[in-house]
């Protein structure tokens, strides 16, 4: 039974890669990511070479992340057990085959930090999706 | 500017007799006087000692122009009596964003190597018209990675070294470039095809030819080129064949998306600090969207990529619905990125570009 996102998840899983070698080794992230499930809203703020902080956050304040994932709290979890699998698509292919895209923000600069740090964020959640397990 | 030595010379060395055998001058120490600003101490700070943290006091003072022609650095006092070396660009609103110096450091941190970082164990037998496809895809992408070398290099040659950070950055661009004509290159060459037919290259040879400054060419280059380039990466990168197809166009995804920003940082600040630039801008988009859409009735590639998409020749059609698909990504976001830096593309766009966004298959019609 995959545990649903949320921020107890979210600070298990800072604090797992921020104790990993191979998460710092993708080198040096700077984004602050919203993640919206529902009604619920969270912000992840990646500086350096860490996970520096997560918090709840109202749906609002999400204007103020870099960008932000917006799935249901049903597709979330689905998406976590399926990584946790192996089965699920990378964030990349997720966003393509969306309808409208997952990945939200109106500042075309700095939705551009979603690709330029895919693959560490995909290595946090990826991270969430076995703890989660 | 102080003449005053940062510790006393030593005594002697100056007046030392001349040695019997060397035919050079004794040393003159009075060059340890000589320091626009002197004491200065950068701590690093979480991110290590980054570019950008040593633009303190004088040495953070980036002028609207530079003026000298030598290679001084900035911040360095200037020797007397050098001669110019002709740099062509050397106002600040032609090249700068704000952005360079950090993702200058970016690049270098998120740096990868095709030969190690790409599990090429996993590239397996494909159908022989998929591995063609792949084959052609990566050939026309490794020109496209070829006209970013020779681009960035010329101009980057042209640009006044008191904007260093600029040019630092475009070294990695132009190395990030380098790594992707290798990668592309060894996907043909690993699992028994080889490198197809070359592509028309109008939009290549345009950037190549492209002579009016540093921002047109961030234009033609890096936006409305490698914009196309990265909406063809995020597609690739969905529809890989093999996990080893995903990391490559994964990993490029990250560069090219760095490159990206500083274009349009770029065009942003030349579009805030200089009249009129929108207006040039949007006639420089007129021009270079119709060799874009020459470009396009090229079907080599199209066709390429729908057969990569549609898994073979027999999903062609399929293939071909999520080709259009990715051109609606690709002219939306364009769209997008020219609005946000002032330049709406209302005035003579490309209906053949627009047909894209009115296709079934665009995300806007879904």
């Amino acid at each position: 039974m995959t545990a649903p996102i949320g921020l107890a998840l979210l600070e298990r899983t800072r604090t797992a890669v921020n104790a990993d070698a191979e998460f710092r080794r993708l080198g040096t992230c700077d984004a602050r990511v919203g993640i919206k499930a529902g009604d619920d809203a969270f912000i992840v703020d990646f500086v350096a070479f860490e996970c520096a902080a997560v918090a709840a956050i109202d749906l609002d304040s999400l204007r103020d992340a870099d960008f932000y994932l917006d799935l249901t709290p049903e597709s979330w979890k689905t998406y976590l057990a399926g990584r946790a699998s192996g089965t699920a698509p990378s964030l990349v292919s997720l966003d393509v085959d969306s309808p409208n895209g997952i990945v939200k923000g109106s500042d075309p600069l700095k939705v551009l930090k979603f690709e330029r740090y895919h693959l560490t964020l995909q290595s946090f959640l990826d991270r969430g999706a076995r703890l989660a397990a | 500017m102080t003449d005053k030595p940062a510790s006393p010379a030593p005594t002697g060395a100056a007046d030392a007799p001349p040695s019997p055998t060397a035919q050079v001058s004794a040393p003159n120490l009075r060059w340890m006087g000589k320091s626009r600003q002197w004491g200065t101490r950068v701590k690093p700070g979480k991110h290590g000692l980054r570019l950008g943290d040593l633009n303190v006091g004088i040495y953070g003072e980036v002028p609207p122009v530079w003026t000298d022609q030598t290679r001084a650095p900035r911040g360095a006092m200037s020797r007397r009596g050098v001669p110019p070396l002709g740099y062509a660009v050397r106002d600040k609103v032609d090249l700068w964003a704000d952005s360079a110096a950090d993702m200058y450091e970016e690049a270098i941190q998120r740096r990868w190597a095709p030969a190690v970082d790409i599990p090429w164990e996993t590239v397996q037998p494909l159908p022989y018209d998929v591995e063609r496809a792949i084959c052609q895809v990566c050939t026309e992408l490794s020109q496209y990675a070829n006209a970013d070398v020779e681009s960035v290099t010329y101009w980057q040659s042209q640009m006044a070294y008191g904007y260093h950070e600029i040019k630092q950055f475009l070294a990695t661009v132009s190395f990030d470039a380098a790594r992707h004509m290798e990668v592309f290159r060894k996907r043909a060459l690993c699992n028994g095809g080889g490198l197809g037919l070359e592509g028309p290259g109008e939009v290549n040879r345009m950037i190549l030819e492209s002579r009016g400054g540093w921002t047109e060419a961030v234009l033609y280059l890096l936006v409305l080129r490698g914009l196309f380039t990265q909406t063809m990466y995020r597609y690739l990168e969905r529809y890989a064949h093999s996990d080893a197809e995903r990391t490559i166009f994964g990993r490029c995804l990250q560069d090219k998306a760095r490159h990206l920003t500083y274009g349009i940082d770029h065009l942003r600040y030349a579009v805030n600090h200089q009249d009129d630039q929108n207006l040039i801008l949007t006639q420089l988009c007129i021009i270079g969207e119709r060799v874009l859409v020459r470009e396009l009735k090229d079907t080599v590639l199209r066709g390429a990529l729908a057969i990569v998409f549609g898994d073979g020749v027999a999903g062609l059609d399929a293939g071909l619905r999520i080709v259009d698909r990715m051109m609606s990504d690709y002219v939306t976001r364009y769209l997008a990125t020219m609005k946000w830096l002032g330049v709406e593309r209302t005035t003579l766009f490309p209906e053949e570009l627009t047909a894209y966004l009115k296709t079934p298959n665009a995300r806007s019609a879904s």
